[in-house]
């Protein structure tokens, strides 16, 4: 499929989501427990399963990587890593602006909050990795391995809610004997969550894109510098 | 070294050459065992006299704390004697299975550790007021110990290897060693609350089984992935 | 959660927060998109 196919289905998938948003904030019934503020799960758990899912993506790239050497696995690992952190960064806000009027404190060192900030720190320093790093053979295997490592946390976090004490929510969604949430909000979220986790592969390819054309240029006019 | 030497001599050569070299620069390990020492000192003067349950909780927390900040000062140098003079890159040209380097860089500096770790373990237990010698619970606290290190050594070492030729590298060795070495903090922190309160139930402890996975994850990654930072 | 909280306030954040990184990154990449475009035709032409 050409560019401009992929592109008008990525702008679609962004239009999608602010009717997801519509639908969240104004037509949706309010929860029993939570009122009107558990709306914010809309946001905050698609853009939570959109990071740990672009761990793995970091995790495909690295790999790939790793096993080619070519430069354009270097770009897609960092057009994953700053989408991925971009969307780690916004779980975690908009978790803390759930968090204040739920439980009464914009942060606590809660396990699932603690690794997700741990996740965080992570992106950006692969991030700061790849500046680091001349570009080339070595900063293609430093960046892979160190995007295998990320990958190796993410399940930690997910299992984190079983195995550390915790304040936040214990998995509604996915627990033995099913979920505990109204079939019209679960059915909302696992939208959101698919379209919002599209919306952040479409941004990844957008930015890997641009990285690479980047590349091209500068190769082109350092060669004709040298010509 | 022969050429087609068998893994094991190729690890034992390098590891004689790595343990001369880090015994020729002692001072390397003295800066940790000052940082602790000092850091200790501090936070008990610091805080001072606690309740006796919340001084437990400190005196385990400041023990692990001080020691994961102690060792990436360690961990973060790794590689400094290597590069020094070059002899990283001209170990790279050699044919050096790649798994005997990083047993052999392991060996060397879980070996090191304890020339940390083992001074920290005395100044927080001398510095923290809490009762009973500092041989108590012996066996169960060198489990622990050895396990922490084990963990956080394999994962020292590999990120040390990544971050060699980083320009910025002392500000990321940090970044990517704290985060990384969460898990294995929290995991030795409860083991070794269990072994203070009196509730240690060996291998059947959730906490050191949490522990010992990522001390084999680590040490399985660290072997396969040292290969790729080392391939000329 | 306190009975007299208004979660409006909080819901206009997270959700405003949220458009502006999504859809604000998109329009930084579009933007960059296309200056691309134009440095590659000038590139090429040499």
């Amino acid at each position: 499929m050409s560019f401009s196919i992929w592109n008008g289905l990525g702008r679609l998938l962004l239009v999608a989501v602010l009717y997801l948003w519509y639908q969240s904030i104004f037509v949706l019934p309010p929860d029993i427990h939570q009122g009107e503020v558990y709306r914010i799960i809309y946001l905050h758990v698609p853009a939570a399963f959109a990071s740990f899912a672009l761990a793995f993506g970091l995790l495909g790239t690295s790999l790939y990587g790793l096993a080619t050497k070519s430069p354009g696995s270097e770009f897609a690992s960092k057009a994953v890593a700053e989408i991925g952190f971009l969307f780690t960064l916004l779980t975690l806000v908009t978790g803390s602006i759930w968090g204040k009027p739920t439980w009464g404190v914009w942060w606590t060192w809660d396990a699932r909050l603690t690794t997700t900030f741990i996740l965080a720190v992570l992106y950006a320093g692969h991030l700061l990795l790849w500046s680091s790093l001349p570009p080339g053979l070595g900063r293609i295997k430093s960046t892979g391995i160190l995007g295998i490592l990320i990958a190796v946390d993410v399940p930690i976090i997910y299992k984190s809610v079983t195995w550390w004490r915790t304040l936040h929510q214990p998995p509604s969604m996915m627990r033995e004997g099913g979920s505990t949430m109204a079939p019209e909000i679960l059915s909302h979220l696992i939208v959101s969550i698919v379209a919002l986790t599209l919306v952040s592969l479409y941004l990844v390819w957008r930015r890997a894109d641009n990285l690479k054309t980047e590349w091209m240029i500068e190769v082109k006019t350092l060669n004709q510098l040298g010509a | 070294m022969r050429e087609g030497a068998s893994t094991f001599s190729q690890f034992k050569t390098i590891f004689r050459f790595l343990i001369l070299s880090e015994l020729a620069n002692k001072e390397r390990m003295l800066a940790p065992v000052m940082f602790s020492g000092i850091t200790l000192i501090l936070l008990s003067f610091g805080v001072g006299d606690l309740p006796k349950d919340i001084n437990l909780d400190f005196y385990n927390t400041k023990l692990f704390v001080t020691l994961i900040l102690a060792l990436s000062l360690f961990f973060s140098r790794v590689f400094d004697l290597d590069r020094k003079d070059g002899i990283h890159d001209l170990m790279k040209t050699y044919n050096l299975n790649p798994f005997s380097w990083f047993a052999a860089k392991f060996a060397l500096v879980f070996l090191v550790s304890w020339s940390t770790c083992i001074p920290t373990f005395i100044f927080a237990k001398l510095f923290s007021g809490i009762s009973g010698d500092i041989f108590s619970n012996f066996w169960q606290t060198l489990t622990i110990l050895s396990a922490t290190l084990a963990g956080l050594t394999a994962m020292g070492v590999l990120l040390s290897a990544i971050v060699m030729n980083a320009d910025s590298r002392a500000l990321l060795f940090p970044v990517l060693f704290f985060p990384l070495s969460v898990p294995v903090l929290l995991a030795a922190l409860h083991c070794n609350d269990h072994i203070l309160q009196g509730r240690w139930k060996g291998l059947s402890d959730g906490w050191l089984q949490i522990l010992l996975i990522f001390d084999v994850t680590y040490v399985i990654l660290g072997a396969i992935l040292f290969s790729e930072t080392v391939e000329a | 959660m306190g009975m007299n909280t208004d979660p409006w306030p909080y819901i206009a954040s997270a959700y405003g927060l949220g458009f502006l990184a999504i859809y604000g990154i998109y329009v930084l990449l579009m933007l960059q998109s296309k200056k691309l475009k134009k440095l590659k035709i000038i590139a090429e032409k040499g």
